[in-house]
């Protein structure tokens, strides 16, 4: 495996540019990203629809590959991997919280949440007993036998958190956790995702939270807030950070 | 994750009956064409089903199978009896005659004359009268699977037999050969006035081997010597079979039957299972965006597939028997063979459903790009 020297960091983006298409019908769709986040940290990205924050997401996490620049996530370098290390690597190194839950509707919770495990070769019964721990942190122990069907979205945005942290990766990427809760189950679930950058549990070493967002309510638990337009990213700018004040306001005098 | 995929699978049960009620019915409709065909082809050889305790059967020469036999003269009898390693050889009659019944109703029946001293070639099951009262005169024994035929005709009673009065002295239980014509059992003696040809009726000769003797070397002796055909009963049994399958279109119309059920099986395998496949594709995207090699994601896909094909097959297999059940009472019109051979080979199709399903199913899968799970 291809591993950076600096084991501070996090994740490391250099110059990474995304192109999709050929020739005169190209897309670009990032443009000379460079990030470096360091360990315990919740880092929010927001920006418009269609200014390359899913692909962002998707080239941090080793789904897609970039067209130039480099990757590095805890010194794993995406590009010098093959598939199957790549995989590997998703499997140990990354968590996934999705907008859509992408909750698999025919298994049970506790399955659902035993799957990334599984998926790195755990046993079956070693799995299900961590996914019932990750489904304890979470509050829904009690549920572990339902199906996601039988569950509102709150939970099973809580059981989507639960899947991604069974695995105690060291990173996790969030896209858009809140848009389809609702206000209090929205802040509920970035109080989690905010506890789970500070949580210390697999090593010397905390995690880093990485959420692309919509909400300008939720920015407030950030540690770090980027900006992205147009392919294009950088740290958030004042008149941002004014409406991110301001939306944690009203968050306040609503409640 | 065999677990997740098998929950996968079994978690659509809508979809789920469709690919096995699909794979099932065409495992049904192949396996069960091929025990008719089976049963078909048994039924073809006539007499050989029924007359056992006899190593030879001799005719004359260029005899293609059972039913298709020149008559014998007496003389060949014989000289077969005085070859070497020859223990006794009886004369065999097999030919249709014309039944009239006293109301002047007549039927088509396979008359069966054998030798009256040891009744070699007899019917195997008696149900009802002796099988000595055949020794006497003008005698026949009607069989019990086509009394139909012979409305209000018992033991006692009287019918003409191509003209000739005979008399009904039993009630016995044969098999008939593919025409289902009812067999008429009589002594050779008598056979000769029954039978159209006549002096001619004898047109097999029964020999039994003394202990010890090789049935290949007698029949070619008899081939040699006498110039007369002689089969091994397996061989002929063995060559009858093989002269309806190349010499009439029975083979290929259940051949066609046989390939229609496979393509239906595959067709509907395939499209039902691709639907499966298509339905779980999100779901196959979570599980490599979370790390799931693709080579494992192969495995499941196989699992769910084998496991569908088992268990089609199982029921598939089940239902073909339970069809075939009423074909093996002893009367039956119906005609089936379900030897564990045919059980056996019925995987063969589902393995081919199976393979080439999945295979359509891996294909988009491994190709399948987890990004997806952000869109």
């Amino acid at each position: 495996m291809n591993r950076a020297s600096d084991s501070n960091t996090m994740v490391r983006l250099a110059g990474v540019t995304k192109s999709f298409g050929r020739g005169s019908s190209a897309v670009t769709a990032l443009r000379g990203i460079h990030l470096d986040c360091g360990a315990g940290r919740l880092i929010m990205l927001a920006g418009p629809s269609g200014c390359g924050k899913t692909t962002l997401l998707s080239i941090i996490s080793g789904i897609l590959s970039q067209t130039s620049g480099d990757v590095e996530v805890c010194g794993v370098r995406w590009s010098g991997l093959n598939h199957a290390q790549q995989a590997r690597c998703r499997a140990e190194l990354v968590g996934y919280v999705f907008q859509h839950f992408q909750l698999i509707p025919t298994l049970t919770i506790q399955l659902n949440v035993a799957a990334p495990l599984l998926a790195r070769g755990v046993r079956y019964r070693v799995a299900m007993k961590s996914a019932a721990r990750s489904l304890s942190d979470v509050g829904l122990d009690d549920r572990r036998n339902a199906m996601p069907a039988e569950l509102s979205g709150g939970m099973q945005q809580r059981v989507a958190l639960a899947r991604a942290l069974v695995a105690q990766p060291r990173l996790l990427i969030c896209d858009e956790p809140t848009a389809n809760l609702d206000r209090t189950t929205g802040e509920l679930m970035m109080q989690m995702l905010h506890a789970a950058s500070r949580s210390n549990d697999i090593s010397s070493r905390a995690r880093t939270v990485i959420v692309v967002t919509h909400d300008f309510r939720t920015l407030r638990f950030a540690d770090l807030i980027y900006q992205m337009e147009d392919g294009r990213l950088w740290p958030a700018n004042e008149s941002l950070l004014a409406q991110v004040w301001q939306a944690a306001m009203e968050t306040d005098t609503a409640s | 994750m065999n677990r997740i995929a098998l929950a996968m699978l079994f978690g659509r049960p809508g979809r789920y009956a469709a690919m096995v009620c699909g794979l099932s019915f065409a495992v049904l409709l192949m396996t069960q064409q091929t025990a008719i065909f089976l049963g078909v082809l048994i039924k073809s050889t006539g007499p050989l089903q029924y007359v056992g305790n006899v190593d030879i059967w001799v005719s004359t020469q260029h005899t293609k199978y059972i039913n298709m036999a020149r008559s014998i003269r007496n003389q060949d009898l014989y000289r077969v009896e005085s070859l070497p390693g020859v223990a006794w050889a009886e004369p065999f009659c097999s030919a249709k005659s014309m039944a009239e019944l006293p109301d002047g109703k007549f039927h088509a029946v396979q008359l069966v004359g054998i030798d009256r001293s040891t009744l070699v070639g007899q019917p195997p099951m008696m149900v009802r009268g002796k099988l000595s009262n055949l020794r006497g005169p003008d005698t026949v024994l009607l069989d019990a699977s086509q009394r139909g035929c012979f409305p209000g005709i018992d033991v006692g009673d009287e019918l003409r037999l191509n003209g000739q009065r005979a008399r009904v002295v039993g009630i016995c239980r044969a098999k008939t050969d593919i025409l289902s014509r009812p067999l008429v059992f009589t002594t050779h003696k008598n056979a000769v006035r029954f039978a159209p040809t006549g002096k001619h009726a004898m047109n097999w000769m029964l020999v039994k081997l003394k202990p010890g003797e090789n049935v290949l070397r007698v029949c070619q002796d008899i081939q040699e010597q006498l110039h007369l055909a002689a089969f091994p009963a397996d061989k002929l049994r063995w060559i009858t079979m093989k002269y309806i399958i190349s010499e009439t279109a029975i083979g290929l119309n259940f051949l066609m039957t046989i390939l229609l059920g496979l393509l239906v099986g595959l067709v509907i395998s395939a499209a039902t299972f691709n639907q499966f496949t298509t339905d779980n594709l999100p779901h196959f995207a979570v599980l490599k965006a979370i790390g799931t090699r693709s080579s494992t994601l192969v495995r499941m896909v196989l699992l769910q597939g084998v496991t569908t094909g088992l268990i089609s097959y199982g029921i598939g297999v089940g239902l073909a028997a339970l069809v075939s059940l009423p074909g093996r009472a002893p009367d039956a019109e119906l005609t089936s063979h379900f030897p564990w051979q045919l059980m056996l080979g019925a995987l063969a199709p589902v393995v081919i459903c199976v393979v080439i399903s999945s295979l359509v199913s891996i294909w988009r899968v491994v190709r399948l790009d987890p990004v997806v799970v952000f869109q």
